[in-house]
């Protein structure tokens, strides 16, 4: 078999694309492709992926006749169905107008690689090897002055053991148009590389919630790359629980005036599960505002970190950018790492960031039990409170209970073991 | 408080240009240009070293060539070519000094210069002085008192020949040859710096102080201080350093271990004024320093505070080590950066021991085209229950070409601890300005008012001899940078 040369994964990429030519994305994708990131890398040293070089790992080739019927959460909701990486047309719904869904040809397919290519997310191995991987780049668009008001599910489904997958989706929002999308990361596979382009257009809107919920033994490496316009206004939320290593790493660009940027994440983590929130902002020019607010919830022997990044360029003047990371320990074997990164080169601005980790507080432990109130069902009203809090805060209130029971699976499954 | 007021004085005679960059004329000894093994044994032999030292620094050398300088710190410079430094550089031998009426008259007046003369420091009583000039630690003041209550206070080259026991146990045991390039550098090459020793039980009565000078062209100063506290004592230590202007860069690399044991306190100060290099980033001092305290006893405590508004690139983190339970940890630190300057600094805290505590106060001052950044982390080991951190980081930013970057890390591996931090970056706000000009202050004089209120935190932290000369030296650095 073409696909099976053994622990070595450089190689199977490179097989992957032996029959593209040389000026071919894939190609080009794949000739930058040289190494799983070092720890010392600045970006990786709290998520190492070392472990990756010794497994026997290969791209799938996506297998159309796979039929999954996952159930929508919603009712009435539109779903886009990925199967092993490759979009499956046939188990998604039909679109409303003003949507449409396509799969890009080799000059749009390169353009989508250029963007990532000029990103910070160059180095990013989700960006060399899912460009040389993927099936296929989708692009979703939603076309001028129209608001979808359904929900449009994305589930991303398939894969197996030792076999690598990986979507590629171009999200597009015309000018003043609209959209919330939930995406359900649902693989079996060991490891998954999400790419995700997103632009949104001037006065565009839109709402995203992601759910990291693999396999108990994947790797999940997804690389965002985002470009608001002026007057934009991107509101997203991720929640990691699933995987036995999840990171999401978001790189935003703030390229148009008074546009709005919010990226909020919960990661709840039990096991040997270690989730990676990663963001970066960059604040390119004035006006703009951003905001991130990250929570999580360690218990086991997990690993949780928190990485965002806020870059302010010389000319960005008046911009606001606010961060807050809190984490709460539960087990004496779990870690927090946090690392929130200012990079200011503008004068005129409001940047602050904060950020706490430590166990339930004392105080408020002893309020509620001074109450009548059980230890242990004290301790789950604050953290279910801790939730609450962020949750309430930053989703969009018709999503609100959905994301807190998906939030609430989690959690009893940390509480059990630690409480 | 004539001394204090005579200290004042001296500064208003300054108008806005950095006021040590003059060259002492001494005749100075200096070892051929360039380092190598040859090098080391020599300055070795010069010091007529025992054998062991000779060695660790052999061995340090080895370790410095295997290894790369870094490269993450926010910092840009060229590449610093070390075969074009003097490693050994002092002024030429002189029979040994026991006051400093017989010191060279030159030096004198250099010390006169340097604001804050050996007279005053007299005058105020408190403090005795350990001059280190280029290499060499030329004299040190009020030796006999000190010794009178057992303290040792000296050059660490004559430590070496009276206390070798105690150098030979604490040298290189809180920041280890292999720690990094620049400390590695330092051990191999190191030429003098100060050595305190506390015996048990004895509150130091006054401040110690030393004042660094890098005079000689080319040469680089790499010292290293030694502090040692036993059991239930106090210090308080002070440093400051100058350096004459001059057009290429000069790199001071030095090293700082300081140990406490059982309910001893360590304040270390640092007022750091080396040459920052003229308005367009010429010249300057490559201030690459490594700090750090070991808090081994319980109930110990080490204290950083530093002002920092020399040299052209600070390269600095005073960190703590909180073994002994209890311990505590603090870094005060007020970082000022103009024109062309490049600081990265901050520190580490690194809880061990049980219900160990850790405060960083860190403020930032960024101007003209200069970049700031605070780097520091906080980790909490498995076994540091009740540990508790709080971090506040606050930059400002002047003008529209500056930058100021924060970068804290935060590793908890234990859920028994609290840590917190919080980090702020804006600009003088308009309405604060607005009120002091209102009340007849020109825009320098309110925004020198408003950084110093801004300071505060930090400065109420030094000793009162450098409070008042800080607080002047921030309102130097920053003029020029408005209007």
């Amino acid at each position: 078999m073409l696909h099976n040369i053994k622990g070595n994964y450089i190689t199977s990429v490179k097989d992957h694309v032996r029959q593209y030519n040389e000026k071919s994305f894939r190609k080009l994708a794949s000739n930058n492709f040289k190494s799983w990131p070092n720890p010392r890398e600045e970006t990786w040293r709290l998520s190492r992926l070392g472990v990756l070089s010794r497994k026997e790992i290969t791209p799938i080739i996506p297998d159309y006749k796979k039929n999954f019927s996952s159930f929508s959460k919603f009712n009435g909701s539109k779903i886009i169905r990925f199967v092993d990486g490759a979009l499956r047309e046939d188990l998604s719904s039909n679109l409303p107008p003003g949507l449409s869904l396509n799969i890009l040809g080799e000059e749009d397919s390169l353009r989508c690689f250029h963007k990532f290519k000029d990103s910070n997310l160059k180095d990013h191995p989700s960006t060399n090897v899912s460009f040389s991987c993927t099936p296929s780049i989708v692009k979703l668009t939603i076309e001028k002055d129209v608001k979808i008001r359904d929900f449009f599910e994305i589930i991303y489904e398939g894969g197996d053991d030792n076999l690598s997958v990986h979507p590629a989706l171009h999200i597009e929002l015309k000018d003043n148009s609209s959209i919330t999308i939930i995406e359900r990361f649902n693989h079996l596979s060991s490891l998954i590389m999400p790419l995700q382009l997103v632009e949104l257009k001037k006065n565009a809107s839109m709402n995203s919630l992601k759910i990291f919920n693999d396999s108990q033994q994947s790797y999940n490496l997804s690389a965002n790359c985002t470009f608001l316009s002026e007057k934009s206004n991107y509101n997203s939320f991720s929640l990691i629980k699933g995987g036995l290593f999840t990171r999401s790493e978001t790189h935003a660009y703030l390229k148009g005036k008074n546009c709005n940027l919010n990226l909020n994440g919960v990661y709840l983590s039990s096991k040997n599960q270690h989730h990676d929130l990663t963001t970066a902002i960059y604040h390119d020019v004035p006006k703009c505002t951003s905001k991130q607010i990250v929570r999580g919830v360690l218990g086991g022997e997990s690993t949780g970190v928190f990485q965002g990044k806020v870059r302010v360029a010389p000319d960005a003047q008046k911009t606001d950018g606010q961060q807050m990371s809190r984490a709460i320990l539960l087990s004496e074997n779990a870690t927090a790492n946090a690392k929130p990164e200012l990079e200011i080169y503008a004068d005129d601005v409001i940047c602050a960031h904060g950020a706490t980790v430590g166990e339930i507080d004392d105080e408020q432990l002893f309020y509620i039990k001074s109450r009548g109130v059980s230890e242990k069902k004290a301790k789950l009203i604050l953290i279910t409170a801790f939730l609450k809090d962020i949750i309430n805060d930053t989703v969009e209130e018709s999503i609100q209970n959905f994301v807190f029971e998906e939030a609430e699976q989690a959690l009893s499954e940390i509480i059990s073991k630690e409480i | 408080m004539v001394a204090t007021k005579e200290t004042i004085d001296k500064i208003k005679e300054v108008s806005g240009t950095y006021k040590y960059g003059f060259v002492t004329d001494l005749e100075a000894e200096k070892a051929p240009l360039g380092l190598s093994e040859d090098i080391v044994k020599f300055i070795s032999h010069k010091k007529k070293e025992p054998k062991w030292l000779l060695e660790w620094r052999l061995k340090a050398y080895k370790k410095w060539l295997s290894m790369e300088a870094p490269n993450w710190a926010m910092v840009d410079f060229p590449k610093i070519n070390f075969q074009d430094i003097y490693y050994y550089s002092a002024p030429k031998a002189k029979p040994k000094l026991n006051s400093l009426d017989e010191v060279d008259p030159e030096l004198l007046r250099t010390y006169e210069k340097l604001g804050i003369p050996i007279k005053e420091q007299e005058v105020l009583a408190g403090v005795a002085v350990d001059y280190v000039f280029d290499s060499v630690s030329v004299v040190t003041t009020f030796r006999e008192q000190l010794a009178k209550e057992g303290i040792i206070f000296c050059p660490i080259s004559e430590a070496v020949q009276t206390h070798p026991d105690l150098v030979k146990k604490y040298i290189g045991s809180v920041i280890p040859i292999s720690d990094n390039y620049y400390a590695a550098l330092n051990s191999a090459v190191f030429t003098d710096g100060s050595f305190v020793y506390i015996p048990k039980g004895v509150k130091c009565p006054m401040e110690l102080s030393t004042y660094f000078r890098i005079n000689e062209q080319n040469s680089g100063q790499f010292e290293r201080t030694l502090i040692i506290a036993e059991d239930n004592t106090y210090v308080s230590y002070l440093e400051g350093c100058t350096a004459p202007q001059r057009d290429e860069n000069q790199l001071h690399a030095a090293v700082v271990e300081l140990v406490a044991m059982d309910n001893a306190e360590i304040k270390y100060s640092t007022v750091q004024n080396w040459y920052p290099g003229d308005k367009d980033g010429k010249g300057g001092i490559y201030n690459f320093v490594t700090k750090r305290g070991n808090c081994i006893g319980k109930k110990s405590k080490i204290s950083w505070t530093q002002v920092e508004t020399g040299s052209a690139i600070t390269w600095k983190y005073p960190s703590c080590v909180l073994k002994g339970d209890e311990s505590v940890g603090e870094f005060y630190s007020v970082a000022v950066a103009n024109n062309a300057q490049q600081a990265d600094t901050g520190t580490k805290m690194i809880h061990i021991g049980k219900n160990t505590k850790s405060t960083i106060i860190s403020k930032g001052i960024s101007a003209g085209k200069a970049q700031n950044t605070y780097r520091g982390q906080v980790q909490i080991q498995k076994k540091a229950k009740g540990s508790r951190n709080f971090t506040q980081c606050d930059s400002l930013l002047i003008g529209d070409k500056c930058g100021a970057h924060t970068v804290p890390y935060i590793n908890q591996f234990t859920p028994y601890a609290r840590v917190e931090h919080e980090a702020t970056t804006s600009k003088i706000s308009e309405d604060q300005l607005f009120y002091c000009l209102q009340r007849g202050l020109d825009t320098e004089q309110a925004t020198s008012l408003i950084v110093n209120g801004f300071c505060k935190e930090v400065m109420k932290e030094l000793p009162m001899e450098f409070a008042v000369e800080a607080q002047k030296l921030i309102g130097i650095s920053l003029e020029g940078s408005v209007g």
